[in-house]
């Protein structure tokens, strides 16, 4: 192996963002992954939200902020963990990298890198939607680091789903029983001090609990220094599942 | 160059390769033939470093294919029976990721030239979707070749590509083994074994049930063709 555990990470990279330009290019593409956010938005946000207040605020302002961890979450673990579903059952390419003399910590560095930048570009989307709808957030450091941990904590999750899986049948079971309900239950669209404790507290093991607390702070304060550092060891520690499970990938 | 130990790998209850001994010299055209199910793809893939043995050893270049697999990795180049291209990159594309990824220089003068090799020049930016099977085919050993590799390991490189297809990349192959690349085959056409290699062994249920060069095959068991000695082994005989 080259002596630098970095080295082969930016081809990976390259060629993953290479792909996902070619799908971008296709409007059916952006339609269907911002489809469920908007429908949100409209259904929650503006229909029903306007009826509700948290806080002291509008619902709308709690939700973009939900919404934006909702989709940095979706879309940085979709987009790696099917991406290798499809690299390793159907195109096979998968074999080619696992054949490169790159470290593991390339391989992962290359496929998180992507994946990271692919939720963040569809939170981005979701971020402006609201904002055309009248979401007017405080300018928050906050924000931006909570999605780069988070992106890259679930970018790291859907490299360990997608290489343990043997299917996309597998894949989809991951989808609906961890990733969705973890959408609905850490506070994308109600705070979790309305949950009875038994309920509350257990969802704080979950990392987009600890994401969205990041997401609707007004800066860095303490709830938001400690719903970081959550996001940090959670990043740090499925980073490092990702690398093993890379490592020790055998057909 | 190979030297394979009594190489064994199972999946669940069923043997795939049962104690292989093989050992496969310096520019030798090696090829394995037998039925499909025998054992073939699994060897490729322990020497390619994809798949671990349960039990044996295997060594490409004097480095162990568990405990070593990143300098096997830097002597292989390998073709499986798949097309695994980016099927919405172009050929171009397809070779400079591959180029990156093994870290060569000149990138975009090796991809050049072996875009010219391959007789793609004209498909260089079309993506691979659009490619016929031996066009696509093409681009897959080609993709194997740009490392300049000293072992080409082709796992059924025309199952399913028409005859002429089929010879054309004869063609290549003949190019690369006269340019004294070590190769390893796998096939089921006894005619591209025959065509192709200087050394045959026939595999059945993870067994090299025969060894030799064609013609001490076919004398050895006294068939008139290849074809007749591979039937009569791959059938359950053993030498």
């Amino acid at each position: 192996m080259n002596a630098n555990p970095l080295a082969g990470a930016g081809s990976i990279f390259r060629r993953e963002m290479l792909l996902f330009r070619l799908k971008l290019a296709r409007p059916s593409f952006v339609l269907s992954t911002m489809i469920t956010p908007l429908m949100y938005m409209v259904v929650f946000g503006l229909g029903l939200g306007r009826q509700v207040r948290v806080d002291g605020g509008d619902y709308l302002s709690f939700l973009v902020p939900g919404l934006m961890g909702m989709a940095a979450m979706h879309n940085s673990f979709n987009w790696v963990a099917s991406g290798l579903n499809i690299a390793r059952f159907y195109h096979r390419t998968w074999q080619l990298v696992m054949l490169a003399p790159v470290s593991p910590v390339a391989v992962v560095a290359g496929n998180v890198g992507a994946g990271m930048a692919r939720g963040l570009i569809a939170t981005l989307l979701v971020g402006v939607a609201g904002l055309a709808a009248g979401w007017r957030p405080e300018p928050s450091v906050a924000l931006p680091l909570a999605l780069l941990l988070e992106t890259a904590l679930f970018a790291a999750i859907g490299m360990v789903i997608g290489l343990k899986t043997r299917g996309m049948e597998e894949h989809t079971t991951y989808t609906n029983f961890v990733i969705t309900p973890m959408g609905f239950f850490c506070g994308t669209f109600f705070p979790l001090s309305n949950l009875p404790g038994w309920l509350s507290g257990p969802l704080h093991l979950l990392p987009l609990t600890h994401a969205n607390i990041a997401l609707r702070q007004p800066g860095l304060t303490a709830e938001a220094l400690w719903a970081l550092a959550a996001l940090t060891a959670f990043a740090v520690a499925l980073l490092a599942a990702a690398v093993w499970v890379v490592a020790r990938y055998r057909e | 160059m190979i030297r394979i130990e009594a190489a064994t790998r199972r999946y669940g209850a069923a043997v795939a390769v049962d104690g292989v001994d093989l050992h496969i010299a310096e520019g030798e055209a090696f090829g394995l033939l037998g039925p499909n199910g025998a054992g073939k793809t699994t060897l490729v893939r322990m020497l390619s470093t994809l798949a671990r043995p349960d039990g044996g050893r295997l060594a490409v270049g004097g480095h162990d294919t568990v405990t070593q697999a990143g300098a096997v990795k830097r002597l292989l180049g390998v073709v499986f029976q798949e097309n695994n291209l980016d099927r919405d990159l172009s050929p171009r594309q397809n070779l400079t990721f591959h180029a990156r990824l093994h870290r060569l220089d000149h990138v975009e003068k090796r991809v050049a030239a072996m875009i010219g090799r391959l007789g793609l020049a004209a498909k260089a930016d079309t993506p691979v979707d659009r490619l016929s099977g031996g066009q696509r085919r093409r681009l897959v050993i080609g993709r194997a070749l740009m490392t300049e590799p000293k072992v080409l390991l082709l796992d059924e490189p025309t199952t399913g590509l028409d005859p002429a297809i089929r010879r054309d990349l004869w063609d290549l192959v003949r190019d690369i083994r006269d340019g004294g690349c070590t190769i390893v085959l796998t096939t089921h056409y006894v005619e591209e074994a025959e065509a192709l290699c200087g050394r045959v062994g026939i595999i059945n249920h993870g067994r090299i049930v025969a060894l030799g060069s064609p013609e001490e095959l076919v004398a050895r068991h006294g068939g008139p063709r290849l074809e007749d000695v591979v039937v009569a082994l791959g059938a359950g005989g053993r030498e």
